[in-house]
């Protein structure tokens, strides 16, 4: 049974009218407080607006079918970026290849030109960025999705380990590994900054 | 980074702002004094910031509004899809009541979250949190339901359940506290006709007792009249295999409506029970109920169904049928042949018996059906018996019985047996006519004379010349004459006109008395009718 069967009624050309009265009501509620902060979390995922919105949009549709498990609704922004870590992971996965760029190209983080030469601009900013961004993607799964629900705020170790089922220990060694690989490409990319300034 | 520095975790732990106290204090020292770490922190520092770090998009005011129209858009696309694989409609209730605790929940969170009074938010939070768990177990009972209903509906819908699937089916039951049984009489009771029979048929699959009840609830409701249906649900019954459930089948054997697919679920069964109940339904068994219980038995093998069958053919039912399935069972013909020795049968039952033995062209027989003959009633059965098991002794037993013309008014009994023997001897050929007549050469008396008598009912043309020599052999020459007559024809009358002249007195009169007797008769396999007119001849 999925709630957007229950939420019909007998109107099925709107499916806004098809709503049930208390369905939709939720419905409001939940867009209103989550979908925003899911959107944006999921545009800086996957750093394309279409993108964010689409993956926004089957979070919701996600998070619809499987109401039963959430367990209280004063948990219901972790339970909805637990499924949003989950189903940008799922969408990542046969993306990776070309979104990563290849490791010989790392080295300089493509910051030759005009913008390079000045490391505190913006767009020397957008670089790091990116270069983060990659180190991300190139994450092992598990510390991928810690490192990523972390990133949304509000998920302490308990947390990350209940959305992700495992041990808060075990948040906290993926955290731990997932960061100090995304800080040496930090490490790498200042370095290679004052090398060539 | 010197021995003294601080590892990554208390440096990400200073970041995170957990770092206090002693400690806290003695890393933020060495960070500031250490270039190494400074340099440390500032990537961590970065790498946090980006983390963190929100995207510059500004999404419009009406974003939300957008976000919903499109959200319900998509959920009822996928609604739709959902539909169109033959979801049924049956869940709404309970999604409503869980959509319903939902709202309520978050006005309650949302209440506490605006300042009302602690120990009223509380148990107002805790009231919404129990209907959200009661109605998560409503949702969860639902999709179980659907589940079940998806598998009635499957569109493998020719494959039997497998043990995969009932189990996985009881599991989540069980998960909600309830058992699968009853969900599948809950389905079959409320389901359309188009997946009843897949019900029916889980709870054959299943074979727990509990399901007796609803299919007698099903077998009592017009769904019955529905021929599949209820040859799943009668089925059904029999592999539940209860003294219950078969004394139902037993009960829809009587009826004429439904006793084809009742008694062919008993038998298929096999069972102890079900088999008892054919054969008490055997007893009385006649009508449409005798001739079911021949289709249905008659596919079964097995010492019972052959008892059945042999207690069915025993009270004179009448089907051809049943004939060839005890004809197919090669213990009916011992059986028959004990009976009728055993003479503990009445006239009709063994008269029924013998026809068996002849029906199974039973070789061992001949001697039985052939003292049949002897016996007043039995003569024309045994008879045609003997004919057809063909077997020589037999067909020599048959020639037996002849008399000649002129003697054979003179014992009712022995007239009948003549009669008989010679309508089945008239249907063998020439072949069998010669086989006589070389019995009757290595014969002598009234045996070898009876052979003779056999020849002339089923010979030809081409055994004339034979009976004609046997003419002058004088023990046979009473016996060849009304032969040759018997033959008639052509030839035979030209024989027997010529016997008219025969030096032997007694020769002469006879052939001239089958020559009138003859007279304007077709003789047997020729055109010729009219050899001898009227003032021919005899004239």
């Amino acid at each position: 049974m999925t709630i957007s069967r229950s939420l019909r009624t007998t109107d099925e050309n709107s499916a806004e009218a098809g709503l049930r009265p208390e369905g939709a009501a939720l419905l409001d509620e939940l867009v209103r407080r989550h979908a925003r902060e899911i959107q944006l979390f999921l545009h800086k995922l996957c750093g394309d607006h279409h993108h964010a919105e689409e993956l926004a949009q089957d979070v919701f549709v996600k998070a619809f079918r499987n109401l039963d498990s959430l367990r209280d609704l004063g948990s219901a922004r972790r339970w909805l970026f637990a499924i949003a870590v989950n189903h940008f992971n799922d969408w990542l996965r046969p993306r990776r290849r070309r979104l990563v760029r290849p490791v010989a190209e790392i080295g300089d983080f493509d910051l030759a030109g005009p913008a390079s030469d000045r490391p505190g601009s913006e767009l020397a900013a957008r670089e790091l960025g990116r270069a983060i961004a990659e180190g991300i993607f190139r994450l092992p799964d598990r510390q991928r999705r810690v490192v990523l629900l972390f990133s949304a705020k509000g998920f302490g170790y308990a947390e990350i380990g209940d959305a992700l089922g495992i041990t808060p220990e075990a948040a906290k060694v993926n955290l731990f590994h997932a960061r100090e690989k995304l800080r040496k490409i930090a490490d790498r990319y200042f370095r290679d900054r004052r090398d060539e300034s | 980074m010197t021995r003294g520095c601080p590892g990554g975790d208390a440096l990400w732990a200073l970041m995170d702002g957990e770092l206090g106290g002693a400690h806290g204090r003695h890393v933020r020292e060495h960070v500031r004094s250490c270039l190494a770490c400074r340099s440390r922190l500032e990537s961590a520092s970065r790498v946090q910031g980006e983390l963190f770090a929100r995207p510059p998009v500004i999404e419009p005011a009406d974003f939300e509004d957008r976000f919903r129209t499109r959200l319900l858009s998509r959920l009822a696309t996928s609604e739709e899809h959902r539909r169109a694989r033959g979801w049924p409609r049956v869940a709404a209730v309970a999604a409503g009541l869980l959509v319903a605790a939902a709202a309520f929940a978050w006005t309650a969170r949302s209440r506490s979250d605006s300042g009302a009074s602690p120990r009223s938010d509380r148990h107002e939070v805790a009231e919404a949190d129990r209907r959200l768990r009661e109605a998560q177990l409503r949702v969860r009972t639902e999709e179980a339901r659907l589940a079940l209903l998806d598998a009635l509906q499957s569109r493998e819908s020719t494959a039997p359940f497998s043990s995969e699937t009932v189990g996985a089916l009881e599991r989540r039951f069980a998960a909600v506290g309830l058992r699968l049984e009853n969900e599948v009489v809950r389905a079959a009771e409320s389901a359309p006709l188009s997946y009843l029979g897949r019900a029916v048929e889980f709870m054959g699959a299943h074979g727990a007792r509990d399901y007796t009840p609803a299919l007698r609830r099903l077998l009592s409701s017009p769904v019955k009249d529905d021929p599949a249906v209820g040859r799943q649900a009668f089925e059904a019954l029999a592999r539940i295999d209860t003294g219950e459930s078969v004394r139902m089948l037993e009960r829809a054997a009587r009826d004429p409506e439904t006793s084809a697919p009742a008694l062919a679920a008993l038998v298929e069964s096999g069972s102890d029970r079900a088999w008892q109940a054919v054969e008490r339904l055997a007893r009385r068994a006649d009508g449409t109920l005798a001739s079911d219980l021949v289709a249905a038995v008659a596919k079964s093998d097995g010492e019972t169904s052959a008892a059945i069958l042999r207690q069915l053919y025993v009270d004179g039912v009448q089907s051809e049928r049943l004939v060839e399935a005890l004809v197919a069972r090669p213990s009916s013909a011992a059986w028959a042949r004990r009976e009728i020795e055993r003479g503990a049968t009445d006239g009709p039952t063994r008269r029924r018996l013998i026809a068996l033995l002849g029906a199974a062209g039973d070789r061992e027989a001949v001697a039985i059906v052939a003292r049949a003959l002897e016996r007043p009633g039995d003569e024309e059965i045994a008879a045609r018996t003997l004919l057809a098991i063909g077997d020589e002794s037999g067909l020599l037993a048959l020639a037996g019985q002849l008399e000649l013309e002129s003697r054979r008014h003179r014992d009712g009994a022995a007239r009948r047996r003549h009669e008989a023997a010679r309508d089945a001897l008239s249907e063998l050929g020439p072949r069998e006519a010669d086989l006589f007549l070389d019995r009757a050469i290595e014969a002598t008396g009234r045996a070898g004379r009876r052979l003779v008598l056999a020849a002339g009912l089923c010979g030809d043309d081409g055994v004339l010349e034979r009976l004609a020599r046997l003419v002058d052999r004088d023990e046979y020459e009473l016996e060849a004459l009304e032969a040759i007559a018997e033959i008639g024809g052509e030839r035979a009358l030209a024989l027997l006109t010529g016997f008219t002249r025969h030096g032997d007195a007694r020769v002469r009169a006879n052939a001239r008395r089958h020559l009138e007797r003859l007279s304007g008769r077709p003789g047997r396999g020729s055109f010729v009718a009219h050899l001898v007119p009227t003032g021919g001849p005899l004239a």
